[in-house]
Order: C-alpha cells, then sequence, then structure tokens
C-alpha cells in the first residue's frame, strides 16, 4: 500500500522530537535582539509595536539590547516612535532604492546589517514584507526561520528562543528551535504578541549605517500603487461573520450593519461564500483568510474545525446560533443560544441607542 | 515560454488527533490533496501558455504516493510531472525544501523565458516560505502574492494583492511568481483527460539524482528543530445568555464594554 501522505507529515514531526537531544548551541559573537521596523508609505507598521513589545521582555530577560533595523528612504524621524516603543538603539539605514518597499533591495539593505552586528534574534511581523525578507535573509545568511509564530519564550540556560507556531489550521501546536545558526529569525503573527508600552520620556541611540546598494539590484519595478479602500480583514481589530444560518443577502446587510456599528467588517464561512451571499475575499477558514482580531462576532455559523482553523486565535469570540450544541461553542467566550433573526435587530436597535446618547 | 509550477501536497483537512500520553501526533487515515493556491498557479501557468505557448512542468517534493497529484496536474493540463521523493526528505523543513527545488529547478537546465510559478501559501504550514526562498536561491526577480498576470515580449508585469494596497509589478523574464486565489477558477479536468493523464510517465528523482546527499536534507540538514507537539488550550467554556432578546443584548454589551467605547 502506498505511504499515507500524514504519515510522512507526523512521523516528520515523532522523528524530530528524537533529535533533540543534547544540542550544541554556539552563538558565538552573536547579540542583541532585533526588530524589522517595518514602513509603509513612511509610517511605522503596527505590527512592530508588537514583535517591539515581545523583544523588548526578551531583552530584560537575557540583558541585551533590544534594536531596530530602519530601512528607507527618509525615514529617520521614525526613529523617536520606536525609542518610546522600547528600543534602546535604531541602526538607520537609508537609500534612495529603499523608497518603496521590494524584496530584492530590501534583502540586500538587511543582509549587510545583519553581518555587520550579528543578532542574536531577528524578528519579523507576520506581514507581506516580513514573508518575504525572513526567509530570503535565512537562505542569504544559511541559518534557520520559523513563520507564523503565535507564542514564544526563552530557554534562557541555552538563550534560546522557543517558537510555537500552529499547523494544520491552527489544531495542533509545534514548538521549535533553531539550534545552531544564528540570527535565530522567525515572523510573529500579527495580533498574537501584545503591543509594547509607549513611553515618550524614553530615548535611546541612533546608529547611521552606509549601504552599497548597486542600481541593478532591484529588478522588480513598481508601475502603479493604489490604496485598497477596505482595511484587509487580517488588520481589522473586529469582525462580524456570517454562515448558512444566516439564510441568504438580507441576512448579510444585517451583519454589514452591525459590523459598522462595532467598527468592524464582514466576513464569512465558506458554505456562505458558496451559496453567493459573500465573495470568496471573505471567507476565513483553511481555505481562506487566517485572522486574529480583537472581537470575531460567530453569527449562523456552525464552527466547523476548516472555519476554526482560519480564527480560532482570536482574542474574544462571541457567538449567536439556535444549536446549543454547535461546534462554535466549544471556542465561544459568550454568545446568544437563539436565532439572529431575533437577536441581531436588538443588538443594532441597542448600539445605534448606544451611539446616539454618547453624542 | 518555460512554465515551471512548484505543487505541494498537502493533508487533507480533518481531525488531528495527539497520543495524550506522548504528545506525538497520532497517524491517520487522510488522503494528500494538491495544496489549493498551487491550482491557481497551474490553471494561470495553463492560461498563460495558451496564449504565449511553451511546456508546463509540474514539480513535487512529496512523499512517495505523491504521483496522485502529479497526476491531477497533467490532467489539468501540464504538460510534464517531476516527483522528487526520497526517505531522507522527511522533516524537511522550509529552508531545505527551497534548496531541494531549486536544486530540481536547476536540473531542469536554463532557460530565458522561464516562469517558475507557486502558491503563494501552503494551507497545512501556510508560512509562504518557500517562493520567496526559492526566488533567492534561483536568483529570479520574486512577484508574491499575484492576481492578474500578462506577458509581453520579454517582461511580465502582475497586479499583487497587498494589505491595503494594489501594486503593479514587472520584471524582466525569467521571474518567479506566487500566485494567489485571487487570480483564477481553476478549472476541473474532464474523464477523458483524468485517463489520458494516467498513461502518462512521471519522473522519478531522489537525493542522489540532485546531487544532495542525506545530511543537506531532512532533519539533519534542516537549521530549525521540532521540540514539541500539542494541542491549544481549550477556552474556558462559554458563558451563554438565552431569553428575551433585549435583555441578551444588554448582558452582551456589558460584556463587551471594551469595544463599544472608545
Ligand atoms: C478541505 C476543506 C476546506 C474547507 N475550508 C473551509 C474554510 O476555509 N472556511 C470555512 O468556513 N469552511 C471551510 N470548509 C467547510 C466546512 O467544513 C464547513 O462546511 C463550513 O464551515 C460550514 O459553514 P457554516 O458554519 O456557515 O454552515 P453550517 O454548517 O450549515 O452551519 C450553519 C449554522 O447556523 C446555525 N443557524 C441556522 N439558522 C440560524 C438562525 N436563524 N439563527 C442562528 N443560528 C442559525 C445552525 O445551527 C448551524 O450551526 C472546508 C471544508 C473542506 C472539506
Ligand atoms: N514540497 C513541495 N513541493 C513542491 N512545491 C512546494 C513544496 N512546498 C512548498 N511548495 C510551493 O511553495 C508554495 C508555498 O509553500 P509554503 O512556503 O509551504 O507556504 C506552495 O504553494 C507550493 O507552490
Amino acid at each position: 500500500m502506498a505511504e499515507n501522505p500524514w504519515d510522512y507529515y507526523l512521523s516528520e514531526q515523532e522523528a524530530a522530537l528524537a533529535n533533540v537531544a543534547g544540542t550544541l548551541n554556539t552563538t558565538g559573537g552573536y547579540r542583541n535582539i532585533w526588530v524589522f521596523a517595518e514602513t509603509t508609505d513612511g509610517f511605522l507598521h503596527d505590527g512592530v509595536r508588537e514583535i517591539l513589545g515581545k523583544a523588548r521582555e526578551l531583552g530584560d530577560m537575557l540583558g541585551t539590547r533590544v534594536q531596530a533595523a530602519l530601512l528607507g528612504h527618509n525615514v529617520r524621524q521614525l526613529a523617536e516612535d520606536l525609542f518610546s516603543y522600547g528600543c534602546d538603539t535604531v541602526l538607520v539605514a537609508e537609500h534612495p532604492l529603499l523608497a518603496n518597499y521590494l524584496a530584492e533591495p530590501y534583502t540586500n539593505a538587511l543582509c549587510q546589517l545583519v553581518e555587520r552586528y550579528k543578532p542574536e534574534i531577528l524578528f519579523f511581523s507576520g506581514t507581506h514584507q516580513g514573508e518575504e525578507l525572513a526567509p530570503r535573509l535565512a537562505i542569504q545568511l544559511g541559518c534557520g526561520v520559523v513563520a507564523d509564530v503565535v507564542s514564544l519564550d526563552l530557554d534562557d540556560a541555552e538563550r534560546l528562543a522557543r517558537f510555537t507556531r500552529s499547523t494544520f489550521g491552527d489544531r495542533v501546536l509545534s514548538t521549535s528551535i533553531i539550534p545552531q545558526l544564528r540570527p535565530q529569525i522567525a515572523c510573529l503573527r500579527i495580533g498574537a504578541f501584545r503591543a509594547a508600552g509607549f513611553d515618550r520620556q524614553r530615548r535611546g541611540e541612533i546608529a547611521e549605517v552606509p549601504l552599497e546598494l548597486a542600481n541593478d539590484c532591484a529588478p522588480v519595478k513598481i508601475l502603479k500603487e493604489e490604496p485598497l479602500t477596505a482595511i484587509p480583514l487580517e488588520e481589522t481589530k473586529v469582525i462580524v461573520a456570517g454562515g448558512k444560518g444566516m439564510g441568504g443577502a438580507p441576512g448579510f446587510a444585517k451583519l454589514e450593519e452591525l459590523a459598522k456599528l462595532l467598527k468592524g467588517q464582514v466576513a464569512a464561512t465558506r458554505s456562505a461564500v458558496a451559496a453567493g451571499w459573500a465573495t470568496g475575499d471573505r471567507q476565513v477558514g483553511m481555505q481562506g483568510r487566517k485572522v486574529s482580531p480583537e472581537l470575531y462576532v460567530a453569527v449562523g455559523i456552525a464552527g466547523s474545525l476548516e472555519h476554526q482553523g482560519g480564527m480560532n486565535t482570536a482574542r474574544t469570540v462571541v457567538a449567536i446560533n439556535r444549536d446549543p450544541d454547535a461546534a462554535i461553542w466549544q471556542i465561544a467566550s459568550y454568545g446568544v443560544v437563539g436565532d439572529w433573526q431575533e437577536i441581531l435587530p436588538a443588538w443594532i436597535a441597542r448600539l445605534s441607542g448606544l451611539l446616539i446618547s454618547k453624542r | 515560454m518555460d512554465f515551471i509550477v512548484c505543487w505541494k501536497q498537502v493533508p487533507e483537512t480533518a481531525a488531528v488527533k495527539l497520543n495524550s500520553g506522548t504528545g506525538v501526533l497520532m497517524r491517520a487515515q487522510y488522503q494528500g490533496i494538491a495544496n489549493p493556491e498551487d491550482r491557481h498557479a497551474l490553471e494561470m501557468a495553463i492560461q498563460l501558455k495558451a496564449r504565449h505557448g511553451g511546456t508546463i512542468r509540474v514539480l513535487t517534493m512529496a512523499p512517495e504516493n505523491g504521483g496522485e497529484i502529479l497526476r491531477q496536474a497533467l490532467a489539468m493540463g501540464a504538460d510534464e510531472a517531476y516527483h522528487i521523493t526520497d526517505p531522507q526528505l522527511r522533516g524537511s523543513d522550509a529552508t531545505v525544501t527551497a534548496r531541494v527545488l531549486a536544486k530540481a529547478i536547476r536540473k531542469l537546465g536554463e532557460s530565458p523565458d522561464r516562469l517558475v510559478m507557486l502558491g503563494r501559501r501552503s494551507s497545512d504550514g501556510a508560512t509562504g516560505m518557500v517562493g520567496p526562498a526559492l526566488s533567492l536561491l534561483l536568483d529570479l526577480p520574486l512577484l508574491t502574492a499575484l492576481g492578474q498576470v500578462v506577458i509581453d515580449q520579454e517582461r511580465v508585469s502582475a497586479e499583487q494583492w497587498l494589505a491595503g494596497k494594489l501594486r503593479q509589478l514587472a520584471a524582466m523574464l525569467p521571474a518567479l511568481l506566487t500566485i494567489t486565489r485571487q487570480a483564477n477558477t481553476p478549472r476541473l479536468p474532464n474523464a477523458m483527460q483524468v485517463m489520458k493523464a494516467a498513461r502518462k510517465p512521471l519522473v522519478v528523482w531522489s537525493i542522489a539524482d540532485l546531487g544532495l546527499t542525506p545530511a543537506n536534507v531532512g532533519h539533519d540538514g534542516s537549521p530549525t528543530r521540532v521540540v514539541r507537539v500539542f494541542y491549544p488550550e481549550k477556552r474556558p467554556k462559554a458563558e451563554i445568555f438565552t431569553g428575551d432578546p433585549e435583555q441578551v443584548v444588554a448582558a452582551l454589551n456589558t460584556r463587551l464594554g471594551r469595544f463599544l467605547h472608545g
């Protein structure tokens, strides 16, 4: 009989477990914790605060410095904010070729910084930029990388970061280490880590790093760039999602109303997308978007494992479902067992009332 | 045009079980399927080939039974299929996977009008790291998260869907593209195509065929090591409200206070 594909994935993990005993750790010459200070359109990305929160915590435990690599063109002034979020040093590397993010010149520049200053740990946010840069850097420098990290701690005796990531659509967690190679590179999932506090008084040091970038180091050209009006689902704090139980487009119109009041966006299950009540880009789940909002309101959603795979890292899940045995209750924090056709209008009315009375 | 599509076998989603005693994942009976976004990548190659001509070669690094999903690719319209399989590959992490794929693509020769096409992310690990890593190894311009793709002479241009923005990118061929589900709707092969695909030969390569040794791949060659596999913590049981809608939503609002103010 042919080998079962699961066996491959699973025994891979088993064998890996057997393999850790007696790993050797050579941190020789690598020190300090770095974050990649991602920017878009001249602003720091929100995720930077989250990775800095973690970096600061580890830095204090290890007694090492927390440093940010700030790449771009005319971005120096952002260093102030990075200090306020807990950075000790900001390495500023400016170059006209870095004005707009592109994988090749950014990889090149970041490699120059890492090779020169040798950080022990390097964090990226799990954004488009992080997902491109982290693996490219790992290949270029010959070190290890862990993606989509949802929690992490430190084996301080060994100075090893222990990265926990989710696999199989968040149904199984696995913890990895990078025993030998430095820096230890990781992408941290947006929303999974607490943002660093802000202290205006905090000061730090700026180090300007000269770069050598050849003119032909940017083979990809940006012809045009336009904002997409909606904030991507992955970055909204509140998501109101509907499933097959919404029964049709009018149900989704109600969800839109609720989402507006909660300053969030509407998402859907695969069944609702298949029924044509929501567009495919709204699908959350193993085959859809992976989201970690502060609040996820699931209305008429059974809570299949496939759907949970895209949202069970949400901080608070509220469900409205008339089935008291639906799977969604396994992950909900609060909810109403009942018909949404009764609950939603009452909730919408009450929330609009709240808004009016606040004015 | 020389299209190379990387096609990954992922487990069909279903209950994943841990052995409660050892914390080790238990083997379950599941089918491997082609990673959903890889279907979009192949569909794009098929459409571009229809317009510009060329050949489509599909490549997978998978266990012995990976041939099945390659047949699906052939049935959809790929011309040739390559199966990289070797017991030593077990435990390869993303960087090693990229190194193995890079070796295989180099073995397919050089071509000035090549497009290497991948899914943006795989559905099991969902790391999206293989494409960017591979672009560096092959020294190809990297264009990720693409919807529409157009080839004009020696240039490829494409729309890139990013958080909050849409960019139009361009690069000279050869290049490496990662494709998202926005790009197209993958076709379903008909019975005839499936039957024809079943008779086509697959090329099978071991690591030795790629000039790799066990030390380069699998657990031993991978920089990352898994030290623990476990289930996520169960959340506290839900606090459930029932009864009069007015009272129920009032109770909800009290619990959600921090979302409603500020
Ligand atoms: C390989 C694979 C991948 C998949 N990927 C995804 C994915 O990415 N995302 C995804 O969502 N699904 C995915 N699915 C599908 C998934 O298995 C489920 O079928 C789907 O999530 C169910 O959607 P649902 O909860 O909307 O529908 P249902 O299962 O039909 O549930 C509807 C719920 O609504 C409740 N309800 C009905 N009427 C009312 C009412 N008036 N008031 C209150 N509650 C009501 C019912 O009690 C029920 O719990 C995938 C499946 C497979 C096989
Ligand atoms: N073992 C593999 N064989 C072939 N292609 C792969 C393999 N692993 C990853 N890929 C390709 O890389 C893409 C991204 O995968 P990942 O980095 O795992 O999210 C997939 O969509 C595939 O196109």
